[in-house]
Formats: C-alpha cells, sequence, structure tokens
C-alpha cells in the first residue's frame, strides 16, 4: 500500500469499525497528522474499548489487504483479551510482512490516561488531551508534540492544555495573559512557577520531563521481564505461518494464561514503580526541584478499574 | 480532569498571541523545515511532504523505525532469536 494511502485506509478501517458498534479512536502518531503535526509515523495506534476487543478480532480475521490476511504481529504480541489489557498490554497486528507490511497496534487502556478515553472523542480520533498524556514516553522527539498538543487544547478552549506545556518561554508567555485554572495550579504545582515568573520554571520543567522519562524507562523493564517467558512459549508452540488469525489469538491466550502475568505494573506495586520514578530522577536534577513535581498517581488510574 | 462541558475557542488578539508563541515554540524545537510544514502547508501537502521524506531516507538505507507501543518487543524478540541462535551454536 502507498503510504499515501494509508492514513485514508485507518480512517476508513475505523469508520468501518464504528458503524458495526465497535467504540475505537485513532491515538498517538496518526493522531497528530490529524491535529496538522507532521510525524514520520506508518503505524497505526487504535484505542478499542475492551467489551469489543471479541468484535475487532472477527472483523480483522475476515479482512484481508491486497490478498494479506491479518495475523499477529511476530511471537511478542500478547492476546487482545480483556484479562491483560485490563493490565496495561497492548496487541500488534499486520497485514503482510517485511517492510512493506501495514500494521495495527491496538489498546484497551490509554498508557498514562488520567481520564476514560471514550469520554473523549473528537470524530475518528481521540482528544489531543489523551494523545498528550500517551506521548509522555522515555523517548525524546515526543516532548514537543505533548508541548504542541496542549497549546491545540488551550486554542480550541479546553484549559487542561496548561497540564502539557513543557516549554517555559510558552508557559511563562501565556501565563502573562491567560488565567490559569485553580484546580490546574493544585494538579500541576510548577504551574505556580509560571505565574510567580520564577527563574526555577524551566529547571522544574525539565525535572517533570525526566520523571516521566524515568516512569517510562521502569515501566517498559516490567513489562519487558514479564514478556519473555510468553513469548519463549509462543516460539515453542510453532504457530504455522498460515494459522487463521482466530486459531493463532487461541494459541496466544493459551500461551498467555501459562506464562504472561495479567497486571505486572500492579503485581510490582504502583506506589513502588511511582516511588522508583521519583528517586531515579532524584539522581539526575537538584533536589529542590522534586517539590515541585506532580503525583503521577492519577495516571495510574486506569489499571485499577 | 474530565473535558469541560462548554468550551470556548481562543479569539481575536489572545488567538493571534498563542499562534505566535506556537510558531516560535515549534521553530524551536522541531526547526525551521518542520514548523513551515506544519505551519504553512495543507493537509495534503504535508502528507505528501513526509511520504517524500520517508521515501528518501529508505533510498538511502535508512531503516524503518517501530513504533513506540512496539519498538521493545521487537527488541525483545530479536535479543531472545539471538539467545536462540547462540544455544544452537555454541
Amino acid at each position: 500500500m502507498d503510504e499515501a494511502e494509508l492514513q485514508p485506509f485507518y480512517e476508513d478501517l475505523v469508520f468501518m469499525l464504528r458503524e458495526k458498534g465497535i467504540l475505537c479512536a485513532i491515538t498517538s502518531g496518526l493522531a497528530c497528522v490529524h491535529y496538522e503535526l507532521a510525524q514520520n509515523t506508518k503505524d497505526c495506534d487504535l484505542l478499542c474499548h475492551p467489551t469489543a476487543f471479541g468484535q475487532l478480532l472477527a472483523e480483522l480475521g475476515s479482512m484481508t489487504l491486497a490478498g494479506q490476511p491479518c495475523r499477529y504481529r511476530g511471537h511478542m504480541s500478547p492476546p487482545l483479551d480483556q484479562g491483560w489489557h485490563a493490565g496495561g498490554w497492548t496487541s500488534h497486528f499486520r497485514w503482510g510482512s517485511g517492510p512493506d507490511a501495514v500494521t495495527l497496534d491496538v489498546f484497551g487502556q490509554a498508557l498514562r490516561g488520567s481520564t476514560a478515553w471514550p469520554a473523549e472523542l473528537a470524530g475518528l480520533y481521540i482528544n489531543p488531551h489523551i494523545v498528550a498524556e500517551m506521548k509522555r514516553t522515555h523517548r525524546d522527539k515526543d516532548w514537543p508534540y505533548v508541548t504542541l498538543l496542549g497549546e491545540r487544547l488551550l486554542e480550541t478552549g479546553d484549559p487542561r492544555g496548561w497540564l502539557h506545556l513543557f516549554d517555559a518561554d510558552t508557559l511563562r508567555r501565556l501565563a502573562r495573559v491567560s488565567p490559569i485554572p485553580p484546580e490546574l495550579l493544585d494538579r500541576r504545582p510548577c504551574l505556580r512557577l509560571a505565574l510567580d515568573r520564577d527563574d526555577q520554571l524551566a529547571p522544574v520543567l525539565k525535572a517533570e520531563q525526566i520523571l516521566w522519562s524515568e516512569l517510562d524507562r521502569l515501566r517498559l523493564e516490567i513489562y519487558r521481564r514479564s514478556l519473555r517467558p510468553y513469548d519463549l512459549a509462543v516460539v515453542r508452540s510453532q504457530e504455522p505461518g498460515d494459522m487463521p488469525l482466530s486459531e493463532q489469538h487461541q494459541n496466544r491466550v493459551r500461551c498467555a494464561q501459562e506464562t504472561l502475568v495479567r497486571s505486572p505494573l500492579v503485581e510490582h506495586g504502583i506506589a513502588l514503580h511511582l516511588s522508583e520514578a521519583k528517586a531515579a530522577t532524584a539522581r539526575l536534577v537538584h533536589p529542590g526541584l522534586l517539590d515541585w513535581l506532580p503525583d503521577l498517581a492519577i495516571h495510574h488510574r486506569y489499571l485499577e478499574t | 480532569m474530565k473535558a469541560p462541558s462548554r468550551i470556548t475557542p481562543l479569539r481575536g488578539r489572545r488567538r493571534q498571541h498563542l499562534r505566535l508563541l506556537n510558531r516560535r515554540f515549534q521553530e524551536r524545537a522541531l526547526g525551521d523545515e518542520m514548523a513551515r510544514v506544519n505551519l504553512t502547508l495543507k493537509p495534503a501537502e504535508r502528507l505528501a511532504y513526509m511520504t517524500s521524506m520517508r521515501d528518501y531516507a529508505r533510498r538511502k538505507g535508512v531503516p524503518p523505525h517501530p513504533g513506540y507501543s512496539v519498538a521493545w518487543m521487537l527488541d525483545l524478540e530479536q535479543e531472545i532469536a539471538r539467545e536462540n541462535l547462540a544455544l544452537k551454536n555454541p
């Protein structure tokens, strides 16, 4: 498929799934493209409500693309099953193989999302607020987009944009002319520094970014440890190359039941995870900056539902 | 914090001010070229630009980067494949 055709393909896919009653929305890189922020992305990240996983799986199983059936991507993809997605796992699909494969990454939960994503739809896409929360990763290249999505939210009149500005100059200049809702000052203490024109703003924003990065890095380490035995189990199961998606799914569920921890972060302890990320941040920033960092527990409530 | 029940898009001078800050930030964070792509091109032109950049990179041998959600899984898969190979051929 021509790369220029990919975005319309994914939009048509979401449109078709919605018509069949499947609650889903495009997020991440393609959502940035939709919000007029060019990103070099070929992948599509799709949020899908876990109660619709069975329907989604049936639709994907019956869909071919240029004669190619849909299959799980590699050995490592966890099953598209509510039991594991509730714990923060994601599932990955492909049509075709090699560099020309068309891929689909499915999320049942918006990672780091502080609100329920089904309430945040914006057409076929998810609201920039959720995209910006999901973009708080360990990758430096994601961070400019967090700020840009925050600016977009403010332009559309959504005050939650203040939560996503990570550029001191932008934040300071905006705070001079626009009021910050008081509840946001409690949620994100560094906004007070912008109001007070405090020189600590830039280093605190950097510290906040480091905290998010460390949180994501540590999260991936925990999930990576949990995925290893599952990956080995799928390799040992020797799925035939032409196995239909429905059978492949049954095999993945069987392997997962035997080897894959459903919610690695909950098992590790969310409070412990947060304190480890803060300790890792403390090794990289001045101790005086730590008092200004936000409480990130709200971004893990999705794992408790 | 839930989405506000009523939103009023920025207008007039406040909107102009935000757009100015947005342009400055894009130039600093993404560079002049990407700021131009984002701020002056129409969606179809932007898509064509990104497609041509990817094609150029591929012709020059730059490997494609898997997305965030799957990159670490693919790394692990390759690591396990290397380990299995080493066990078979010690």
